[in-house]
């Protein structure tokens, strides 16, 4: 799922008609997101709460937009469009795993996290794990803060070195230059206007990806001929590529279990401590549910419509079925509607860097800095938002470094994160939120064993075949959480953390 | 009802269907 974030070679024309449009198209958008930094620079400067969780007060709407497509980076996009060419409707599977699981942590998951963040004026999910286990000295805090600062930061340079692949492809610069290109982009608006900034222009990312993927597999259908036409070619060509149940068991249970990832991805979770009101996620829910079916269902028509397009991938740059997308509508499209589909890859990346920068810069100043380092002293909130954005800014530059000199480490690491993630803070925090018995050893207990498990199973061939690693990581994780817990005492003040979690007086 | 259908309109308005429903039963259940 992941080698996505990595970018494609996207493989289109520099200049011409297709790339001016694409241009302008990209400048436009550019200017309103550089816009939407600058005006939420005075608000974010107010503190920690306003720079790293917009203060609370998110627009259910921003929220879900914004928790939808954090979560999707150009997977969606490339990978998906690529796995629906290659493997025809049973691609399907990978989507409805995180659609549902999103829809049931906006209804239960998250209103719990938000009314118990507030409560306990956390601003961090390492803060929200602190302020529940009773975390003294620090330990338990430490280790979630570096555990996110190494898979955001690595996850930030996989999103920029896919950009500068895009840039490259797009507009026939140096891919080097797009790479720092994006990361300016991103580091600009990020910095100024912290965490309202980046949910806003991911409001904005979320309109320009489902404009694309609503259109282009629109157009390139009727183009075709009608979708009778495009299921008797898929029919043709392989009888599994109008059959969405040609799949095993275990690869159906593995493209599933993708949605294990989301409750344990803080670039996700921390969207949902930001809405201005518990109430709110009902419609957080709904809206982000429709959004995340549209999107995943427009992608699955583009991989399927493109195969019936190219039968062979031969006929795609570079033989890689993550050229689909821009290929498709370069080939269908209007060069101004080419030229959406072409910020639609800039929207998704950068949605998905913005988020994990900020993350990843919380962890060092909120986690790091101000509560283990500087522990029990009162600090100025407007001193604190100017080392978050010095943080920022070194986080960039050593996401920089990183993509530059040690590509190889990043892609091991990105590897591994969805999963990693996905696994060590997926059960604990389900946990933590739902059952009084969990203790703070147990979490430290689930942490490590997911994160082992995530690793040794990847490694493992014979067991990586079965199923995606996720899917046992996340099992014996929360096992493992269970199994400590049960031998180790809860913390004292737990019934009244529940009432607060439940809304109850 | 074929088997692609079911999975590329059923599906994704199935899930649909399951999100108004959960929201409903919720807002009921707050009341």
């Amino acid at each position: 799922m992941l080698v996505a974030t990595q970018g494609a070679q996207i493989g289109l024309p520099a200049g011409g008609e297709g790339g001016g449009a694409a241009l302008a198209a990209f400048l436009g958008y550019l200017i309103v997101i550089l816009g939407i930094g600058v005006f939420a620079t005075r608000f974010s400067s107010a503190g920690m709460r306003e720079f790293f969780l917009a203060g609370r007060g998110l627009n259910r709407y921003v929220v879900a937009l914004s928790a939808v497509v954090s979560g999707r980076s150009a997977w969606l996009l490339l990978g998906l469009t690529g796995m629906a060419y290659a493997r025809g409707p049973s691609a399907a599977w990978a989507a409805v795993g995180y659609i549902v699981v999103e829809l049931f942590l906006f209804l239960f998951y998250a209103r719990r996290l938000r009314r118990f963040t507030e409560a306990y004026d956390c601003v961090t999910l390492p803060d929200f794990f602190a302020a529940r286990f009773g975390d003294a000295n620090g330990a338990l805090r430490g280790t979630l803060a570096v555990v996110i600062l190494v898979f955001m930061v690595s996850y930030v340079s996989a999103q920029f070195v896919g950009g500068g692949k895009a840039f490259s492809a797009s507009f026939g610069i140096d891919p080097a230059l797009g790479v720092g290109l994006t990361a300016a982009i991103v580091l600009a608006y990020t910095a100024l206007g912290g965490f309202l900034a980046v949910s806003l222009t991911d409001m904005l990312q979320a309109i320009f990806m489902i404009v694309a993927l609503v259109l282009l597999p629109v157009v390139a259908i009727a183009d075709l001929g009608g979708l009778g036409v495009v299921i008797e070619r898929l029919g043709r060509l392989d009888s599994t590529m109008i059959d969405p149940f040609a799949i095993s068991a275990g690869a159906a249970i593995g493209l599933i279990g993708i949605g294990l990832g989301s409750p344990g991805n803080p670039h996700i979770l921390v969207r949902y401590m930001a809405i201005k009101s518990a109430r709110d996620l009902r419609a957080a829910a709904l809206v982000g549910t429709v959004w995340n079916v549209v999107m995943a269902w427009g992608a699955l028509f583009i991989g399927l419509v493109g195969r019936a397009a190219f039968p062979d991938v031969a006929q795609l740059p570079a033989g890689d079925t993550e050229n689909l997308y821009p290929t498709l509508a370069q080939v269908h499209l209007h060069p101004v509607l080419f030229g959406i589909v072409v910020a639609s890859i800039f929207a998704a990346i950068m949605s998905t860097a913005d988020s994990q920068l900020l993350v990843a810069s919380s962890a060092v100043v909120r986690d790091l800095y101000e509560r283990i380092v500087r522990k029990g002293r009162t600090l100025d909130q407007q001193r604190l938002v100017l080392y978050s954005r010095v943080v920022t800014v070194l986080l960039v530059a050593l996401a920089l470094l990183l993509g530059f000199i040690l590509e190889g480490l990043v892609f091991w690491l990105v590897l591994f994160a969805w999963a990693g993630l996905g696994a060590a803070l997926g059960p604990t925090s389900i946990l933590a939120l739902y059952w009084r018995g969990t203790t703070r050893t147990g979490v430290l207990a689930g942490l490590v064993t997911g994160t082992v498990v995530t690793v040794l199973w990847k490694r493992t061939p014979d067991l990586s075949a079965v199923v995606y690693e996720l899917v046992p990581a996340f099992v014996l994780a929360g096992a493992a959480t269970v199994i400590i817990s049960r031998i180790t005492r809860r913390p004292e003040d737990i019934d009244r953390m529940f009432r607060i979690m439940k809304g109850e007086p | 009802m074929s088997g692609f259908a079911i999975i590329m309109f059923g599906l994704p308005a199935a899930i649909i269907a399951l999100a108004v429903i959960l929201v409903l039963l919720d807002r009921r259940a707050e009341r």
